[in-house]
C-alpha cells in the first residue's frame, strides 16, 4: 500500500537542536483526607509525585518513546509536554523559549504557535472523538482554531486532504464517529492532530486498545507520516516490542523517574537497568520462545526470582531507589541513596548503583543476526 | 515442568475422554427478521491439564464461544451444538443445574478482576462462603482451605491478607484471588477470558504462569480465551484461530506460531511486532473483522486475502488435517489445492 521504504526514519540524523526540552520537571497532585478529616484527626496533607524531575528533550524528527508499568508517570508526562497538565516544578521549553512551567509566563503568540505544532493521540479512540459530531466538524475544530479567518471552502478541502493522508476517504467527513471500527477511529485521531500541521505528536499508548492486525496498519501509518512530514513523536507504551519497532530513543520510567535512557539499538542490545531487564524478559512475544515458567515468581520456590512483587504504592515511595524492594541485586546503598542518572557510554544513561559498581551485567535481548 | 503436559498429551493419545468436547457449537441472534450468526458451528475438545488457547481479534466470537460453554448466552442468544463435559453432555441442562454446575464444574475468570469481587466483603470471607457452598465444610474447615487456595495461587502472607478487603489488593494480587474463588470448587474446566488483557506486562507473566502451573498440578482443563499471541505462546499447549465466527486453524502452540499455515493466521503472525527482528515496516492485513450479518459468502477472509482464489468466494472451507503429517488442522481452500 506505501511505498518500501528506502532510507527507514531512523536512518536518518534527526535534527541536533530540541524541539522540546523538558528540564527537571516534577508534579505533584495532591491527594489529602478532606479538610474535616485533617483537622479532626490531624491527618497530615499527602501528595503524590507522579513526575519526578524529570530531563528530557525531543529533537525534529525524532521518536522518542517513554516505557513503563500503569502509575510510573508516563501519561502525566505527556500532558505536560502538550500542557494538558501544569508542572509543579521545572520548565518545559519549545524551540529555545519556556513555554511552561514554575514562574514562566510565555506570551500569547508563543503559546499560540507551540500549542498548534505539539499535538496529541490518546489511547481510546472510542473516547477521544465526541459522538454527536460528524468526522468532518472533528477535524476540522483545530483548523478552524488556528486561524479564525479561514473560509469554509478552504477548511472542507484541507480536512478532504488530511482524511485522505491518513488512508480515509474524503467522503468519510459526513459520517459519525460510530460508524467507524477502532482502527479507522485511530485514524481520525490522527487526521485531527495533524491539521495544524505540527512538528511533534505525543502519542499516549496509541496502538493499545487495537487488534495485532490493526495496529501493525497505525504503526505503518504512523511511520509514513514521520517520514512524509519530518514529525517528531513522543511515543508512550508499556509494549517493549512495540517500542523496539517505532522508536529512535527508549526512555524507561519507573515511579516518576526515568531510569534508563538510550538510542534504541544500544538499549536492546544491552538493557543496563534491573527493571528495564525485568521489563524485557516480560515481554510475551510470540516469536522468541522462552522458558515457560520464565514468570513464575509466585511463592512456589521453584520460580524464578526475577520478577517479584508489583509497583510499589505510589504514596508511600520506597527510600533510596524506588526499584530496590523488587531488585535482585539490591544492597545497603540502594535502600538509603537515591541513584542518578549516569552515562555509561553512547548516549546510554543509567540510574542503578548497582549498574554503576558492575554488579549487574547488561542484558541482551534481541539476539544478534548471523 | 513437562511431565504434566506430556502426561495429558499421552493421555489423549491414549483415547482416553477429553475433558471437554465441543461439537458444532453455534450461536445465532435475532435481529428483526435477519438472524445474525455469531458462532458457527465450531468444534474443538481439551484434555485434562491441558491448556488451549482460543485466539481471534475483536468480533471473531472467542468470548461468545467460552460464554455459550458456561451457559451464559442469554436470549435473544441462542446456542445450537453439542457441549460435554467430563463425559455428560451439559448444554442441555436445565438452568438451575447449569448454574449448579457453573463454579462448580466449570470455573471462570474474566478480564476486569474487581468487577469479579464484592467490595464489601473481606476476600477471605468470599472465599470461604464459596468453598460451603460447594462442600459441607466447618467455618473454621473453610477458613484453612481458602488460606491454602490463597497459598496455592502465590499471595504472599495468605493468612494475614485473609481479613483484607479487594480494594487494599494490587491488579495481579485480584486477578490471582479471583483465580483462588475459581478453583474453590474444584473445576475440571477453568473457563479464562482474556484473564491478562487489564494488567501490567511484568504482572501478565505472572499470571500466565501461574494458569500453566494449575493446569499441570491440578489435572484441569483450561480454556484460554484472548487475542494476545504472545500470551498464548508462553502457555498454551493448543491453538484454535477464530475469524469471523468459524476456527479457521488449530494445532499445536509450537506448529501453530512456527509454522502458521493459514494466510489470515499468516498475516496476523507477520504483524505482531516482535523484539526478535529489525523490520522496518510491520506486514499489515488491510481491511478489518467483517461485522455480524456482513460476513462475506465462502471463505469469510477471502476479502481480506492475499492468496484468494476464485472457489474461495463461492465455497465455505472446512477444516482439513495437515496433509504433511502436523497434528493441525486449516481450513483454507489454497491448501487444498497446492
Amino acid at each position: 500500500m506505501a511505498p518500501p521504504n528506502v532510507a527507514t526514519p531512523r536512518m536518518r540524523d534527526p535534527d541536533e537542536r530540541a524541539l522540546v526540552e523538558l528540564e527537571r520537571v516534577s508534579k505533584s497532585f495532591d491527594v489529602s483526607p478532606p479538610w474535616l478529616e485533617r483537622t479532626l484527626q490531624r491527618a497530615p496533607r499527602r501528595a503524590l509525585r507522579a513526575v519526578d524531575g524529570v530531563d528530557l528533550a525531543i529533537r525534529r524528527g525524532e521518536t522518542v518513546a517513554l516505557v513503563g508499568e500503569s502509575g510510573c508517570g508516563k501519561s502525566t508526562l505527556a500532558r505536560i509536554v502538550v500542557g494538558l497538565v501544569d508542572a509543579s516544578g521545572g520548565v518545559v521549553r519549545y524551540d529555545g523559549s519556556p513555554l511552561y512551567g514554575a514562574g514562566v509566563a510565555a506570551d500569547a503568540a508563543t503559546l499560540r504557535r507551540a500549542r498548534a505544532s505539539m499535538q496529541m493521540i490518546f489511547q481510546d479512540p472510542y473516547a477521544s472523538l465526541n459522538p454527536r459530531w460528524r468526522v468532518g466538524a472533528i477535524v476540522a475544530e483545530p483548523i478552524v482554531a488556528a486561524d479564525r479567518s479561514r473560509s469554509r471552502a478552504s477548511v472542507a478541502e484541507r480536512v478532504a486532504t488530511l482524511l485522505e493522508q491518513v488512508g480515509l476517504a474524503a467522503a468519510d467527513r459526513h459520517k459519525y464517529p460510530h460508524q467507524f471500527s477502532g482502527g479507522q477511529r485511530q485514524r481520525i485521531s490522527i487526521a485531527r492532530a495533524l491539521a495544524t500541521a505540527p512538528a511533534l505528536v505525543v502519542c499516549d499508548e496509541p496502538t493499545s486498545a487495537l487488534d495485532v492486525s490493526v495496529q501493525a496498519q497505525v504503526l505503518n501509518l504512523m511511520a509514513d507520516l514521520k517520514e512524509r512530514r519530518g514529525l517528531a513523536y513522543l511515543f508512550i507504551s508499556h509494549n517493549l516490542a512495540v517500542v523496539h519497532h517505532i522508536a529512535d530513543r527508549v526512555l524507561v520510567m519507573y515511579l516518576g523517574r526515568i531510569v534508563e535512557s538510550a538510542p534504541r539499538r544500544a538499549l536492546f542490545a544491552a538493557a543496563r537497568h534491573p527493571y528495564t531487564q525485568m521489563l524485557l524478559d516480560a515481554v510475551p512475544d510470540p516469536l522468541r520462545p522462552k522458558s515457560r515458567d520464565a514468570g513464575d515468581a509466585d511463592g512456589t520456590g521453584n520460580g524464578a526470582p526475577r520478577l517479584a512483587s508489583e509497583l510499589p504504592d505510589p504514596l508511600d515511595v520506597p527510600a533510596g531507589c524506588g526499584f530496590h524492594p523488587r531488585c535482585a541485586f539490591a544492597n545497603a546503598r540502594c535502600r538509603v541513596e537515591t541513584p542518578v542518572l549516569l552515562d555509561v557510554g553512547d548516549a546510554h544513561r543509567v540510574a542503578c548503583h548497582a549498574v554503576a559498581e558492575g554488579r549487574v551485567a547488561p542484558r541482551v535481548a534481541i539476539p544478534i543476526a548471523g | 515442568m513437562r511431565d504434566g503436559r506430556d502426561a495429558a498429551r499421552r493421555a489423549t493419545q491414549r483415547g482416553a475422554a477429553p475433558a471437554l468436547v465441543v461439537r458444532g457449537l453455534t450461536v445465532t441472534f435475532a435481529a428483526g427478521r435477519a438472524t445474525l450468526t455469531a458462532v458457527d458451528g465450531i468444534d474443538f475438545e481439551i484434555a485434562s491439564g491441558e491448556v488451549l488457547g482460543l485466539v481471534g481479534e475483536s468480533g471473531a466470537g472467542k468470548s461468545l464461544s467460552g460464554a455459550a460453554i458456561l451457559g451464559l448466552v442469554d436470549a435473544p442468544g441462542r446456542v445450537d451444538g453439542e457441549v460435554w463435559l467430563d463425559g455428560r453432555r451439559i448444554d442441555t441442562l436445565d438452568p438451575a443445574a447449569k448454574r449448579r454446575l457453573r463454579g462448580r464444574e466449570i470455573g471462570a475468570i474474566f478480564q476486569d478482576p474487581l468487577t469479579a469481587l464484592d467490595p464489601l466483603f473481606t476476600i477471605g470471607d468470599q472465599l470461604a462462603e464459596t468453598l460451603r457452598t460447594h462442600f459441607r465444610l466447618a467455618p473454621d474447615e473453610a477458613r484453612r482451605e481458602a488460606v491454602a487456595l490463597l497459598q496455592e495461587v502465590g499471595i504472599p502472607g495468605a493468612a494475614a491478607r485473609y481479613s483484607q478487603y479487594p480494594h487494599q489488593f494490587s491488579g495481579g494480587m485480584r486477578q490471582r484471588v479471583v483465580i483462588a474463588l475459581a478453583l474453590a470448587g474444584e473445576p475440571s474446566l477453568l473457563v479464562a477470558d482474556e484473564p491478562t488483557t487489564a494488567l501490567d506486562v511484568s504482572i501478565q507473566a505472572q499470571i500466565v504462569a501461574l494458569l500453566g502451573r494449575l493446569a499441570r498440578e491440578r489435572g484441569m482443563a483450561i480454556l484460554l480465551v484472548t487475542h494476545d499471541m504472545g500470551v498464548i505462546a508462553s502457555v498454551a499447549d493448543r491453538i484454535a484461530v477464530m475469524y469471523a465466527g468459524r476456527i479457521v486453524e488449530t494445532g499445536t502452540a509450537a506448529e501453530v506460531i512456527a509454522r502458521p499455515r493459514h494466510p489470515y493466521t499468516k498475516g496476523l503472525m507477520a504483524s505482531i511486532p516482535s523484539l526478535a527482528d529489525d523490520r522496518a515496516r510491520l506486514a499489515q492485513i488491510d481491511g478489518a473483522m467483517p461485522r455480524l450479518g456482513a460476513v462475506p459468502a465462502g471463505c469469510a477472509f477471502h476479502p481480506r486475502c492475499g492468496v484468494a482464489l476464485e472457489r474461495c468466494t463461492r465455497e465455505r472451507p472446512v477444516l482439513v488435517a495437515d496433509a504433511a503429517g502436523g497434528a493441525g488442522a486449516t481450513a483454507c481452500w489454497r491448501l487444498e489445492d497446492g
